[in-house]
């Protein structure tokens, strides 16, 4: 069981934020993310973007914001759960908070804030019908081993680079059969990965077929063929084993939305006064809550931790006084 | 009303919007449906980084030709027809 003082769910801008105000109060912190790497949507969405509205930066990369964020934590050194998914919260008969992840690992504190932001990401699903009915007999939205595909016919959707690689390796001697299935003729992976997968199409190693798409599905308990749509020829049926979409991440609120906090629209309800939720010691900071005149900036997001930590702080040492000490005073953020 | 033009917005269940727009605030359309609180999700905020803000244009103006940006992320998105957009 690790044990912390804040449970930060998310580690973007402003989860990681929150540790920096919460060391300055020696109160130790400790982040989960369903991302492998720290800096949310900053890191995997955008982090060759320039951000332009952090204050004293001019411009900075959303990756370089993150890089200098971690720099700036790591005197207080953080602890991290990595690529697991905050999934159930209870509590226990000392009143500490218990947050359980999809895998398992355990974690406890007296405190929680959400900085989740939009949620966790999650592959984007094709509307398809029965699409469920077939998730894991067959179709997969993402390949974690390679080898579970080996002498498998597999047909791919997508025109990424998790796409175009995986159509890559899995052409090379893994797959019996491979096909990729994208919707125009180009490609938005990387070119050296484009040329690859023209080649291998050129030398009839995989099966490329553009201006289609996967419409429907069909099999027997296990997956059986895909219909593929092509835009001016109509549709053919391919038999397959296996059908990988791969169509990037969109977030979803997910399991945070069972904790019983009050959420509006996709977002929690927070009082501004520190940030606290409907349920007292879990706060809710940077995009993921709402209040009357909510803007989703990292800056107020920032914000927010810096309040919040101060109304963690009086939760967890009610008897004790807390005041302001400016880091110009105290010198080097030591824990 | 100089600087506003008339837009209608066909939601998903078939309602038609009437929506006045101001030619001198820059927004796209993810922007004005939101400030008309219609309920699109535009989740990355515009910066073509998501696909969620996806729609067909079905007046016949000119508008410009779909960015590489925008060809990429349509590559994330279902239902794409010859009129789809990112806006």
């Amino acid at each position: 069981m690790i044990q912390t003082d804040i449970l930060i769910v998310g580690a973007g801008p402003c989860g990681l934020f929150t540790v920096f105000e919460a060391g300055l109060l020696k109160l130790k912190c400790h982040l989960i993310d369903s991302l492998p790497q720290p800096g949310g949507q900053c890191s995997e969405i955008y982090p060759k973007k320039p951000i332009y509205d952090i204050p004293a930066y001019p411009i900075i990369l959303a990756g370089g914001l993150i890089d200098s964020l971690m720099e700036q934590i790591e005197p207080f050194s953080p602890g991290f759960t990595l690529g697991e998914r905050a999934e159930v919260v209870e509590k226990d008969d000392e009143g500490q908070f218990i947050l359980t992840t999809n895998r398992g690992t355990k974690h406890r504190a007296p405190i929680i804030a959400i900085a989740a932001g939009l949620g966790c990401f999650e592959p984007r699903k094709p509307p398809i019908e029965n699409l469920e009915s077939f998730e894991d007999k067959g179709i997969e939205y993402i390949i974690k081993d390679p080898e579970f595909y080996r002498g498998k016919k597999v047909v791919i959707s997508g025109g990424g680079d998790s796409a175009l690689d995986w159509t890559v390796f899995l052409a090379e001697g893994v797959a019996s059969e491979v096909t990729l299935v994208h919707r125009r003729t180009s490609f938005r992976g990387h070119p050296d990965s484009v040329q690859k997968v023209l080649d291998l199409a050129e030398s009839g190693k995989i099966n490329l077929v553009t201006n289609s798409e996967v419409v429907g599905i069909s099999g027997n308990g296990n997956l059986q063929s895909v219909e593929v749509k092509h835009k001016s020829e109509g549709k053919l049926s391919i038999e397959t084993d296996h059908w990988v979409p791969l169509f990037g991440l969109s977030p979803k609120l997910g399991p945070i939305s069972e904790w019983d906090l009050n959420i509006t629209k996709n977002a929690i309800e927070v009082d501004t006064f520190d940030y606290s939720t409907n349920v007292p010691g879990i706060y809710a900071i940077g995009d993921i809550n709402t209040y009357p005149g909510k803007l989703k900036l990292i800056l107020c997001g920032f914000h927010e931790a810096t309040l919040m930590v101060q109304s963690a702080y009086k939760r967890i040492y009610p008897d004790k006084n807390l005041v302001l000490k400016y880091t110009t005073v105290t010198g080097k953020p030591s824990m | 009303m100089e600087n506003m033009i008339k837009v209608f917005v066909i939601d998903r269940d078939d309602n038609r919007h009437e929506l006045d727009a101001p030619t001198d605030m820059n927004m796209n359309m993810m922007e004005l449906c939101r400030s008309y609180e219609l309920p699109v999700e535009g989740t990355c905020g515009g910066m073509a980084m998501c696909a969620s803000c996806h729609m067909y244009v079905l007046s016949s103006h000119e508008l410009t030709e779909r960015s590489e940006d925008e060809e990429d992320m349509l590559d994330e998105a279902f239902f794409v027809e010859d009129n789809s957009r990112l806006r």
